[in-house]
């Protein structure tokens, strides 16, 4: 993965586990990328009303708004950013939220590796 | 009268004839009539002389004779009185005494009589035969006596009894007479001759016995009996009887002693307990069975042997105990049996904990997935940090805080999951934070209800309020019932799961509340028993509440729905401490 694509784009990352929400933030950093963080969908819905997110990395289920809803929130709105669901539930079903128009669902735990690819297709087929 | 006229005497008393003298063997047609009063009797007697002259058929006809022959008679009989003295009248006194005698035995004897004369014919049956047969005096005369007779046995009777007849020798006989309400009499019937001054047959005298009972009661006793020994046979216990009076040898053996022992009734009737144990134990048994004959009913309780024994004295007639009875079951089969329930029941309570376990697999890997992807990133930070020229102390160091608090969070659900998934039923009571067992059940299912978007409140409990409890057991309790409440309200918008615990007269009370509409009252009992559910099959056990109400018990406290709430409310009312119970500090 080319780091320098991420350089200067803006993140936004929910999460409701604070550790997780800072390693995510810390690694995005790290790839050049600017990040802001949420606590849940409610929150993320807030600061993307104000900032010109690129790329939103999301939990699916976070008490006080979760990822679907934040995802039906942007479809309602007409905003087009690509979303990537990241979840701990073994037995979350995909499909509604590729319905619903999610780039990818990755499980938790993952390898970086994966996190970086799948992010860097997902910015390709975007970017295309 | 002289010696060779022909008269019938009668001799009266108050009440009627106790006497009758027929001079010839005919009988009387008429009567005459007359009565006097016999000076020297003690009693006042009448007389009442009756010639018999032959042709004289009409009592009318003959009462002129009758008043004219009176006063003839009276002087007859003082001149007989005057010539035959008083020794003929002291002869008179004892047959007539010898006579009335006999008459009241013939009326009062319990067997059946009757007199038949020369030709066979019946002239008197007494009143036992009548109530016997059924049929009346007169109609017992001649031939009518025969009626009594059972059909089928008739010919045979009538044959036998005329071949006695004529072949002089006493008639005797078993057979039945059939009686006018149909029951049937077995009689023994046994007669004699009866002979005149020269010899001569003149009649029969019989005596009919009711034969009934005594031809029954061999049949029934020995029925009874079988019937008696078919019961005892039959019956799953062994039972035994000894012979108080007799040694303490046995008197009885039933078909499940036989098998209990091993030993056929032959070989142990008449025996006693020395025959068949050494010395010691024989005295012992019998010191026991003395004691049983002194005080009433005994049961040895002899944990190491699979005999519950039961000993109980058995009173004779005479109201003393008289029999040992001995009750012994063999309860190897019911044992194993009753450790094949609790192995079953110990199974059944661990599969319900499994199937809620289970159901929360999803809130678990959620709980130990997050972690791990902690520890992915963490780990990433700490490479990065390795890769440049000037390792970043902080980052280092936080990344490795950041590892080992992931790392104690995993091991404490792995901790959790554990306690909770083994069998805590034999577990000391120990005292617990109800703050903390709440808390750490919660752990398992929060996750699970946030997905589900059920909310959870927690009223703050004090730190201080402890409980003395089986952990383990509690925490399975409360999650049966919070994963009871989550089914039910899932399905709701704005659902939430209220869990309130405090403590209230010495007692630790802990409320937990849904946002569901109650349970009907109709339910209210169904619900705590076994195998009741009303999750889709293949959902519940339900067995849930009826193992968390067995579990609360066993702390001896109480699990009940709370009838007067609005919303569905499972009240869990726990004693602060264990008493009389090993409680561990």
């Amino acid at each position: 993965m080319k780091c320098d694509s991420l350089v200067g784009k803006l993140f936004l990352v929910a999460d409701d586990e604070s550790i997780i929400r800072e390693l995510l933030c810390e690694h995005l950093e790290s790839l050049g990328a600017r990040v802001l963080a949420a606590e849940n969908g409610q929150e993320a819905w807030q600061l993307l009303q104000v900032n010109q997110v690129d790329f939103i990395l999301s939990d699916v289920h976070m008490p006080g708004g979760d990822g679907l809803e934040l995802l039906g929130r942007l479809n309602s709105a007409g905003m087009k950013i690509p979303l990537l669901f990241l979840t701990g539930f073994s037995d979350f079903s995909a499909e509604k939220a590729q319905a619903m128009g999610v780039i990818a669902t990755i499980a938790k735990p993952f390898k970086l590796k994966d996190l970086d690819d799948t992010i860097a297709r997902a910015w390709k087929i975007e970017t295309s | 009268v002289k010696p060779d006229e022909q008269f019938n005497l009668s001799i009266v008393k108050a009440g009627g004839v106790i006497l009758n003298i027929t001079s010839s063997e005919e009988s009387v047609d008429a009567e005459w009539e007359s009565s006097v009063k016999i000076p020297h009797s003690l009693v006042d007697w009448r007389v009442r002389a009756a010639p018999t002259p032959k042709g004289l058929s009409a009592k009318h006809g003959s009462l002129p004779f009758i008043v004219l022959a009176a006063g003839i008679l009276v002087a007859s009989l003082f001149l007989l009185a005057s010539q035959l003295g008083l020794r003929a009248l002291s002869k008179s006194r004892k047959i007539s005494r010898l006579n009335e005698r006999l008459a009241k035995i013939m009326k009062l004897a319990p067997v059946g009589i009757f007199q038949h004369d020369a030709e066979g014919a019946c002239v008197f049956v007494n009143d036992h035969w009548c109530e016997m047969t059924g049929i009346g005096q007169q109609e017992a005369q001649g031939d009518g006596w025969k009626s009594a007779i059972h059909p089928e046995d008739k010919e045979v009777v009538v044959a036998e009894w005329e071949r006695a007849l004529k072949e002089g020798h006493p008639f005797s006989l078993l057979y039945r007479y059939l009686d006018k309400q149909g029951n049937t009499h077995w009689v023994k019937t046994k007669s004699t001759e009866l002979l005149d001054q020269n010899g001569n047959c003149i009649g029969l005298l019989g005596a009919v016995q009711d034969f009934t009972r005594q031809k029954f009661a061999e049949e029934d006793l020995r029925e009874s009996r079988n019937f008696l020994q078919a019961v005892l046979d039959s019956l799953p216990v062994a039972l035994f009887c000894k012979d108080a009076k007799n040694d303490f040898s046995f008197s009885l053996w039933n078909r499940a002693a036989e098998n209990l022992w091993g030993l056929s009734e032959g070989r142990v009737i008449g025996k006693t307990d020395r025959d068949f144990f050494p010395k010691e134990q024989a005295d012992f048994f019998r010191s026991i069975d003395e004691k049983t004959m002194r005080d009433g009913m005994i049961v040895e309780i002899l944990e190491e042997q699979v005999l519950s024994p039961t000993k109980v004295p058995v009173i004779d007639t005479r109201g003393e105990p008289r029999f040992l009875l001995g009750i012994s079951q063999d309860i190897s089969e019911k044992k194993e049996i009753e450790r094949l329930l609790e192995k079953q029941r110990l199974q059944i309570v661990q599969a319900e904990k499994m199937s809620s376990l289970g159901e929360m697999a999803g809130g678990i890997a959620h709980e130990i997935n997050n972690p791990l992807a902690t520890l992915e990133l963490a780990s990433h930070q700490l490479v990065l940090a390795t890769e440049n020229e000037i390792i970043d102390r902080l980052v280092v160091r936080k990344n490795a805080e950041r590892i080992s608090a992931t790392v104690d969070r995993v091991a404490k659900i792995i901790k959790g999951l554990r306690s909770f998934a083994r069998d805590g039923e034999n577990d000391p009571f120990l005292s617990a934070s109800v703050k903390e067992v709440i808390l750490e059940t919660l752990d398992f299912c929060q996750a699970r209800f946030g997905k589900h978007k059920v909310h959870i409140r927690m009223q703050e409990v004090s730190d201080n309020l402890k409980l003395e409890c089986r952990q383990t057991q509690i925490s399975q309790v409360l999650l049966n019932l919070l994963s009871n409440a989550f089914d039910a309200v899932r399905p709701e918008p704005d659902s939430w799961i209220e869990i309130k615990a405090q403590e209230r007269e010495n007692m630790i009370e802990i409320r937990i509340t849904d946002s569901g509409p109650g349970i009907p009252a109709l339910l209210a009992e169904e619900i705590m028993k076994p195998f009741f559910t009303t999750k889709p099959a293949g959902k519940g056990t339900g067995l849930g509440l009826s193992i968390s109400q067995m579990i609360i018990q066993s702390h001896n406290g109480s699990l009940a729905l709370e009838m007067d709430s609005k919303h569905t409310c499972f009240v869990i009312k726990l004693p602060k401490f264990q008493e009389n119970m090993k409680v561990s500090a």
